[in-house]
């Protein structure tokens, strides 16, 4: 008896860790890639890649954070102490959480595409911000040495 | 019975543990490869990091023993192009948590200089002069901090077998001390090292163009009351029940009151204006709108927003960039003193294609940057520009205008726009020398379709 209930319990243990890992598969980050119905157009795919760092990074942001976080990409290419082009500065290793656990990979929403095309033609609520954060979460301690130069919605944005 | 049962499910288990065994221990194996991967990514960019440091130290030593022009040309060059690789690589190194800025720093510096420098070198017949050299020296001494700290860092590295993705495992986790790591360590002792030398006085020919400082910095001159006020004849240009609210304050390039306005006609989307603190001018404004199919066309538009701009007190400004997007449109005016196109004061306007509505106004070039310019007349006629221009464009217009160049400084150029096949360019000959100052390719950039998540 007693061992018959070893091996159910064996059994539930093997079942459920391969119902995680199969879930694990199924519920990978880099796949959620949602079909959106409506399309957009870009002129040049560096304003998608805006878009989608917005999307992922200031998801419930009103417009005017959204082209605040654009903004402070567009600022980082323009600085000489960050990579010069989009892609060099969303893709800089541990730049952006939502990089690092792939949420950048899903679609971006129509306001962030629009927040996208304001910041990369000058639109600029931050005033010059290279930095952000949401002082709600853990970051990193040194940050807060940053000279923050506003707040909008749940970020602070700093020099 | 009982046994065949027994068996059947010590089967079971046997199958059970052995297929968990096998997904685990494939799963460990892609993911080693992964870690693999990226470690040896790492490894690249930061031993060619170490590798291309001790080739600029090198170049600059070069620089300052040789005489020759072309030497200099050739060490300027090489220079210029181990920077840009350097900054690739410590780029692409997980160390965006770290602070870095005098080691970033010096590479932009001495990128800075050694394009201006072969520039200079390269068109004249001069071989670097004594104050470039006292430059080239100042680089020198800091590029000697950097190598020997990155080439001893880069030696831990391998006798250590220090990995860089744990570095970037301990720089994503904030709550981590991210001082007890050796690579970690090691870059900031490197960037104290830095922190102790005096900025580089790079001299006048580096000496960008700045706004006013008036505009930039002060005392603050409105009060928010003052400020909402302004904003809202701004916008309404009519008497209105509409009350602003403070969104936040902005002490970034210019100090600001961000001010909110519902719309009247779409509550959900209200309407932002930025007024400056220090002279109440309104900076920008812009708002989300959703726009449906376009009913207007481009022409059509421009005129909306000549007629936006010229309320507002723009009375003389040409339309000089056009750029589509579904069913919106930015547009870009530059303002004129005389017949000179003003580039450095540059205004957008976003509209809205399907009824006409302003969704932006972006002035803060405009704001920093408007002032009454003492402009002196071209030496060189249009005529004579005429004659410089390459066979190759075909020539639509050729007109006087004031641009910031290369080196961030105004100058008064002829302007000359023209095609070349399916490209359009605007050409910039300096007014006075004819020499061509800047070159921009104005086509269109492709248009893709991409899929949106809403």
């Amino acid at each position: 008896m007693k061992r018959k209930h070893i091996a159910g319990i064996v059994v539930a243990v093997v079942v459920f860790v391969l119902a995680g890992a199969f879930l694990a598969e199924v519920l990978n980050p880099y796949e959620t890639v949602a079909n959106g119905k409506n399309g957009g157009t870009v002129s040049s795919n560096d304003v998608y890649v805006l878009a989608k760092i917005i999307s992922a990074e200031a998801r419930g942001e009103s417009y005017l954070g959204q082209v605040a976080v654009g903004s402070v990409v567009v600022n980082r290419v323009k600085n000489a102490n960050f990579p010069n082009t989009v892609y060099g500065v969303v893709f800089e290793p541990g730049a952006f959480e939502a990089v690092s656990d792939g949420q950048y990979y899903n679609n971006a929403s129509s306001t962030s595409l629009k927040a996208a095309r304001a910041a990369i033609n000058g639109w600029d609520p931050t005033g010059g911000a290279l930095f952000y954060w949401n002082p709600a979460k853990p970051v990193s301690r040194w940050i807060w040495s940053r000279q923050i130069v506003t707040q909008i919605g749940r970020h602070v944005f700093a020099l | 019975m009982k046994r065949w049962r027994s068996w059947i499910t010590t089967g079971l288990i046997v199958l059970a543990v052995v297929a968990a065994g096998y997904w685990g221990y494939s799963e460990y194996r892609v993911k080693q490869g992964l870690q693999n991967r990226a470690e040896s990514q790492y490894q690249r960019a930061f031993h060619e990091l170490s590798w291309h440091i001790e080739t600029i130290s090198g170049q600059l030593a070069q620089l300052l023993i040789s005489g020759a022009r072309e030497q200099d040309v050739l060490g300027l060059a090489t220079v210029s192009r181990q920077v840009f690789a350097a900054q690739a690589n410590l780029g692409a190194l997980p160390l965006a948590l770290v602070p870095l800025s005098k080691t970033e720093k010096f590479l932009s510096d001495t990128g800075e200089v050694s394009f201006a420098f072969l520039n200079k070198t390269a068109q004249g017949d001069v071989a670097l002069e004594e104050a470039d050299e006292e430059i080239i020296e100042q680089l020198y001494q800091r590029s000697l901090v950097l190598k020997g700290d990155l080439s001893e860092l880069a030696a831990a590295v391998l006798n250590k077998k220090l990995s860089w993705t744990e570095v970037e495992v301990v720089a994503l986790r904030a709550n981590r001390d991210l001082e007890d790591n050796t690579i970690i360590n090691g870059f900031q002792l490197m960037e104290k090292k830095m922190e102790e030398y005096q900025e580089i006085n790079l001299g006048d020919d580096f000496a960008k163009t700045k706004p006013d400082k008036k505009k930039v910095e002060g005392e603050k001159e409105i009060n928010l009351q003052e400020a909402e006020e302004i904003a809202r004849k701004w916008w309404f240009l009519e008497d209105t029940e509409q009350r602003g609210k403070l969104t936040y304050e902005g002490t970034g390039d210019i100090p600001t009151y961000g001010i909110e306005f519902l719309s009247s006609t779409n509550q959900a989307n209200p309407i932002y204006i930025d007024v400056s603190k220090l002279d109440g001018s309104v900076v920008w404004c812009m708002r989300d709108k959703s726009t449906g199919e376009a009913k207007i066309d481009l022409a059509e538009g421009e005129g909306k927003c000549r007629e936006f701009l010229e309320k507002r007190g723009f009375q003389s400004t040409v339309l000089v960039e056009t750029e589509r997007e579904d069913s919106s449109a930015i547009y870009t005016f530059v303002p004129r003193q005389g017949d000179v196109l003003l580039y450095p004061e540059q205004l957008k306007i976003e509209l809205a294609l399907d009824d006409g509505e302003i969704m932006g106004y972006e002035g803060s070039f405009y704001y920093m940057y408007h002032q009454e310019r003492d402009l002196p007349e071209p030496v060189l006629s249009k005529e004579e520009v005429r004659a410089m221009v390459s066979p190759h464009l075909e020539v639509e217009v050729i007109r006087p205008a004031l641009i910031v160049n290369y080196w961030g400084k105004e100058v008064l150029t002829w302007e000359v726009r023209g095609s070349y096949q399916d490209e359009s360019f605007a050409v910039f000959y300096n007014a006075d020398t004819g020499r061509e100052e800047e070159v921009t390719r104005l086509t269109p950039s492709p248009k893709f379709l991409f899929d949106l998540a809403d």
